[in-house]
């Protein structure tokens, strides 16, 4: 029995190999997801960071009145320009996001030692003139807590001090990617189980209704072979393409963030190992398992390729939805949606590339949940190979 | 030898085999002939076991092909009307594919496929993938394919539809080398001539039932016509539907 359904499987892989067309379309379609993923995010996130990084435009009235204030900020990455007279009116009607106002009794009082007020002119309504604002005041503070020490210093008395209650900010970001370099780890799951339900879903159509419409199905199964063992063989091959297909894409985008060059253009330094690759790779295998199945049971009810092809893609639709939902609305999971198909995965593959620990018993759940849908969509398919309307097709009967 | 008893098949409203019975002994051409829709790749599939009957009997060789399909089919090799050849494999592939299925392998199957290539003349396409081939070289590798595992029982459903001149010789001939080596051979036509050249055994089907059957000679002193096409056109009381 197993050198015939190697018989039969050997069969299948090259019959598919050999349509170089349709691998290729396969293949592509799951590989240019990686690869427009890290394309898209990388661009987003330079984007952010170029803005933080561009130095901040900061029109200034009166900036004779405090040239060291002035040359600090200038230190400090902002562009100080004259203030035209009318800056009030002019941040009003939206013309600039922020003036900054020294009065001309500046430098009396900074002499002097006493609080030397500065007036920052913004217009709260204006959402982007609030972050210019903020940058503003942020290195007008650091300015005057580095003077005030200096001033501590020179009178005998210790800046720490006059600093009461520091706050120190602890990020909980785990393993050792920063925020934004993990976040981009989130859309790992979406590469995968695109792959996952796109890899063999030409296969599995073009191995069931495929061959019924080519008219090689009905001698096929005048063969003296259980039938069984030809839906297991044909399952097998389409099977062993999507994990093929879905390890390419998984390397292919991990890799491709640990490209020097690429982290230089995205601005992501994120190095994920290989041990990472295999174990996420391991983590979906019950849901291609699950996935090919289910392909495979609505193509074969199916009675033409055409439908076939339009229940198939409603099932891969489905399958990969929740991944692309999830990766842009992080919803914390409850204890129960771990263990759903899919879903379930799709936490364990964003944690295990985070570095947490996963939870064995709720991996083995949902693992063994899955596999079994897989498995019920495997037997269904036998019995429809051992019913006569699998040759006839056509509702005839 | 292959036994058909009572058998009854209906697709819906249709009746498409109405209490069909007949036998097919080893060693003798038994030609199923009937106007077209008459139901000879009913009774042929049913037979082969590809589809279900509602009621009767069919077996090979004494296995029911019902209860025992794995026994019955081992001992039977089918040409179905449509060829069904796997067009990215060659004709060779094609064939190896269904020795292995059958269990044979290694050199004593290609061996057996040297002998069906050289059988069917077909030594220029063997190794050519099948896309693109005409229907007679199809008809050659579909019938190798059915041959491979040198079956007793052969059933061959409409083996020269759609074949140029030489390729139905060729056809004819490897029908007459099996009934030669003592196979039973069942074949299904609506061309009354080539019924009338081979057949040892004749099965005439109208309306999804036998409506008579026996030698060539029988079915002439039965309708009282000299010639055996006349005496079909009497028996099936019209000439619609045949050739």
């Amino acid at each position: 029995m197993l050198r015939r359904l190697w018989t039969i499987v050997q069969k299948e892989i090259i019959d598919n190999l050999r349509d170089r067309r349709s691998v290729g379309n396969a293949l592509f379609a799951v590989l240019i997801n990686p690869l427009l993923y890290v394309v898209l995010f990388g661009f987003l996130n330079r984007t952010f960071s170029e803005q933080a990084e561009r130095p901040l435009s900061l029109p200034v009235l009166g900036a004779a009145n405090a040239p060291n204030l002035v040359q600090f900020l200038d230190q400090n990455n902002v562009d100080i320009t004259e203030a035209p007279a009318d800056a009030e009116e002019a941040v009003r009607r939206g013309d600039l996001a922020v003036v900054l106002v020294i009065p001309d009794d500046f430098g009396e009082s900074f002499t002097r030692g006493a609080p030397a007020q500065v007036r920052l002119l913004v217009d709260d309504s204006n959402q982007s003139g609030s972050f210019a604002a903020s940058r503003a005041q942020s290195l007008i503070n650091q300015y005057s807590n580095q003077i005030g020490s200096l001033r501590l210093l020179a009178r005998g008395i210790s800046p720490a001090v006059s600093n009461a209650v520091p706050v120190e900010w602890v990020s909980t970001t785990a393993g050792t990617a920063d925020g934004v370099d993990s976040a981009v780890l989130n859309l790992l799951p979406v590469v995968m189980m695109t792959a996952v339900f796109y890899g063999g879903f030409y296969l599995a159509v073009d191995a069931t209704a495929g061959e019924r419409e080519r008219k090689s199905l009905e001698p096929l199964l005048l063969n003296p072979v259980p039938r069984r063992e030809f839906v297991i063989g044909k399952f097998l091959a389409v099977f062993a393409f999507t994990l093929l297909a879905t390890f390419l894409a998984t390397a292919l985008f991990l890799v491709l963030l640990g490209i020097p060059q690429v982290q230089q253009f995205t601005n992501i330094q994120l190095n994920v190992g290989w041990g990472v690759i295999l174990a996420a790779v391991g983590l979906i295998i019950p849901v291609a398992f699950m996935a090919v199945a289910l392909e495979m049971l609505v193509a074969s009810y199916a009675r033409s390729v055409k439908e076939a092809q339009t229940y198939t893609q409603l099932i891969a639709f489905a399958g990969f939805l929740p991944s692309l939902f999830l990766s842009v609305l992080p919803i914390r999971p409850q204890e129960w949606m771990y263990l759903i198909p899919t879903i379930g995965q799709l936490y364990f593959i964003t944690d295990m590339s985070r570095g947490l620990p996963l939870d064995t018993m709720q991996v083995a759940a949902c693992s063994l949940l899955t596999a079994a849908i897989g498995a019920a969509a495997l037997l269904a398919t036998m019995r429809l190979y051992n019913r006569e309307q699998i040759i006839l097709g056509k509702a005839t009967a | 030898m292959i036994q058909v008893t009572h058998l009854t098949k209906s697709f819906g409203p249709v009746q498409a085999v109405r209490d069909v019975s007949f036998d097919a002994p080893d060693g003798l051409i038994t030609g199923l002939l009937g106007p077209n829709g008459a139901g000879k790749s009913t009774t042929m599939r049913l037979v082969a076991g590809a589809l279900e009957p509602d009621s009767g009997q069919t077996t090979i060789d004494g296995f029911e092909t019902h209860t025992h399909r794995l026994e019955a089919q081992s001992r039977l090799g089918v040409l179905t009307d449509a060829h069904g050849l796997y067009q990215r494999l060659t004709a060779r592939e094609n064939i190896r594919y269904y020795g292995r299925l059958r269990g044979l392998g290694g050199k004593e199957l290609e061996a057996r496929i040297d002998e069906l290539i050289a059988l069917l003349d077909m030594a220029d396409i063997a190794n050519r993938q099948t896309e693109g081939f005409s229907t007679g070289e199809q008809g050659k590798v579909a019938i190798a394919r059915a041959l491979v595992h040198q079956p007793q029982n052969v059933m061959l459903d409409e083996p020269t539809a759609g074949l140029d001149v030489m390729s139905t010789r060729a056809m004819r001939g490897v029908i007459r080398k099996l009934r030669e080596d003592g196979r039973c051979l069942l074949f299904s036509s609506h061309i009354m001539q080539e019924v009338a050249m081979l057949c040892d055994n004749i099965v005439v089907i109208a309306g999804g039932r036998v409506v008579a059957q026996g030698s060539p000679d029988e079915l002439r002193a039965r309708t009282g016509q000299e010639n055996l096409e006349d005496a079909f056109v009497a028996i099936i009381g019209t000439k619609e539907g045949l050739i």
